[in-house]
């Protein structure tokens, strides 16, 4: 599998999240491969998982966003990573419940992010932070990577 | 540059969100209500937000919560211009309007808070 890093954005406070969400946006990349509305979901994405680095993440890390292309299949998509430097997650299963926060709020972000893209991944890394991968593959074979 | 603008319409408020609906713009938005609605007599609210093509879930709570703010007063809250990619993201997730008004556009937005209006 090969991967090409689009951009890294360092999330240190809310407007380097709009930064990162203007950004992908306006990724030519981004509106080629993928309907509006799904490019509005991929930012919107990338603002979640931004927005839990600020809330839970320890207050920074940052967005890595990659292209990746699976040559086996035929197939690319696009990768958003969040690392951050806070506790991780107490209880990763709880993260991707509907409704479960652990600060307030309607806690659907991680579930409805899930739900947007193909796969999402939590890797814990207690007292280390956590890192959130997340994938959303052209539509051409979506359905077969997805399944993997 | 995100940001908020509030202008009058025959006893309507509309708050045009500029880009974003961040906690910043949220903050903004209702600082400038409280102080206009305090002075004026107003019917109700529309929370404008057809230049946001990204609003996630934490951000749209912050909208839900200040309309229940409006309807705690008494007010008609609509938020209009919801665009499509956020519609089936918000709708994905999972997230609930509740008994908040939405509408496609202003026009439709004015007409739910006066349907008697021509505007």
């Amino acid at each position: 599998m090969n991967r090409t890093t689009v951009r890294r954005f360092d999330i240190l406070e809310e407007v380097d999240l709009n930064i990162a969400v203007l950004s992908l946006q306006t990724n030519a990349l981004l509106q080629r491969v993928f309907s509006p509305v799904e490019v509005a979901g991929i930012a919107t994405v990338a603002s979640e998982l931004g927005r839990n680095i600020l809330k839970y993440g320890g207050g920074r890390g940052y967005l890595l966003v990659s292209w990746v292309e699976d040559r086996r299949l035929g197939s690319s998509a696009v990768e958003i990573k969040a690392v951050d430097e806070g506790p991780g997650f107490s209880d990763l299963k709880a993260a991707l419940k509907d409704h479960h926060s652990t600060g307030g709020t309607l806690g659907l972000g991680l579930p409805g992010a899930e739900r947007i893209m193909d796969s999402l991944e939590i890797e814990n890394r207690p007292d280390h932070g956590a890192v959130v991968t997340a994938r959303k593959w052209a539509k051409v074979n979506a359905k077969q990577n997805r399944s993997r | 540059m995100p940001g908020a603008v509030l202008t009058r319409v025959r006893g309507t408020i509309i708050v045009t969100f500029q880009g974003s609906a961040d906690s910043g713009t949220l903050a903004t938005a209702s600082r400038m209500l409280a102080e206009e609605l305090g002075a004026r007599e107003i019917r109700g609210v529309v929370l404008e937000i057809s230049a946001c093509e990204v609003i996630d879930v934490d951000e749209f709570s912050g909208l839900l919560k200040l309309s229940h703010l409006i309807q705690w007063l008494g007010l008609v809250a609509v938020i209009a211009g919801l665009r499509p990619g956020l519609v089936t993201y918000l709708v994905s997730a999972g997230v609930s309007a509740g008994a908040v008004r939405t509408a496609l556009d202003l026009e439709q937005a004015l007409f739910e808070i006066d349907p008697s209006s021509d505007v």
